[in-house]
């Protein structure tokens, strides 16, 4: 019993470091052509805001490095153009304003 | 286990921030490496592992915000590539597609008598033995690649494994029974 245990153990110590000796080698573990920079692609569009709506658009995008470079000139922007939809649609512009203002949430 | 530096911190909090360039740096420095590990751990090919690997660093980017510096990045990246391989493993059929005369014969010999050279090294054998020990529960195939692959006494894997001597020399005993059976009837077809 003693002899089977061995050979099955050093069996299995041969044939698993068989690999491992090899794909030591830096010839045996160098990533197949093109791998890396598909994966560098993969990994960027992982790391990419997806469905995040506002996050995602560029508005948002400009909005939000305008408000860090020069963040007056943003708010009177924003203000301007909330005072420019009002004056075109009058209080219907800011009707959505009332449910919310309304509401037990 | 190596433990997480200020560099990774850093790292993983630039990849958290949606830091593009810090995506791009990680995944240049550790796709080599997961590819790496996962070649000299299995007896997938080339292709299978830079795939499996290619997943890994995607998968780890998406959670990083579970990173929580207890390891080292690198530890935390093996450990995904671990439970990717697992699920490879698992998903496929159990039984090795290819088996030649070799490697059949080596499965026969297995228990019973050290193995020639020329069949030890067949492709296919390791292929069928890295398979076998992967689809042993997590616990039991550590345990084996740490003691037969990595080279590791009953102590040290004890500690590595934060369990005691004796719980290791059992799992070992159970993973070994295990691979017996599986290796004896996949040489029976």
């Amino acid at each position: 019993m003693s002899t089977r245990r061995t050979d099955f153990e050093l069996n299995l110590t041969t044939v698993l470091r068989a690999r491992d000796r090899r794909a030591a080698d830096p010839t045996g573990a160098t990533l197949p052509a093109g791998v890396l920079e598909a994966a560098v692609e993969a990994c960027l569009a992982a790391v990419r805001p997806r469905d995040r709506w506002p996050e995602n658009t560029r508005l948002y995008a400009v909005l939000r490095a305008q408000l860090g470079e020069r963040p007056y000139r943003a708010f009177l922007a924003v203000g301007a153009a909330a005072a420019a939809l009002f004056a075109v649609l009058g209080p219907r512009a800011l009707s959505w304003l009332d449910p919310l203002l309304r509401s037990p949430f | 286990m190596a433990q997480a530096d200020d560099g990774d911190l850093r790292l993983a909090a630039a990849v958290a921030a949606g830091d593009q360039a810090a995506a791009r740096r990680l995944c240049e420095r550790y796709l080599p490496r997961v590819f790496g590990y996962i070649l000299r751990r299995t007896g997938l090919g080339p292709d299978t592992a830079a795939e499996l690997a290619q997943e890994t660093v995607v998968a780890a980017l998406r959670s990083i915000q579970h990173y929580g510096g207890r390891s080292s990045l690198d530890t935390w990246l093996c450990a995904l590539a671990r439970h990717k391989v697992a699920d490879h493993y698992r998903r496929e059929s159990r039984r090795p597609a290819s088996l030649d005369d070799l490697a059949l014969r080596g499965l026969e010999l297995f228990d019973q008598a050290p193995l020639p050279q020329e069949v030890a090294e067949r492709d296919e054998l390791a292929e069928a033995v890295h398979r076998a020990v992967w689809l042993l529960p997590p616990a039991q195939r550590d345990a084996v690649l740490g003691k037969y692959l990595d080279g590791l006494s009953l102590a040290e894997l004890a500690r590595e494994m934060g369990r005691t001597e004796k719980a290791v020399e059992s799992l070992l005993s159970r993973a070994r029974a295990t691979l017996r059976r599986m290796l004896a009837a996949w040489a029976e077809g």
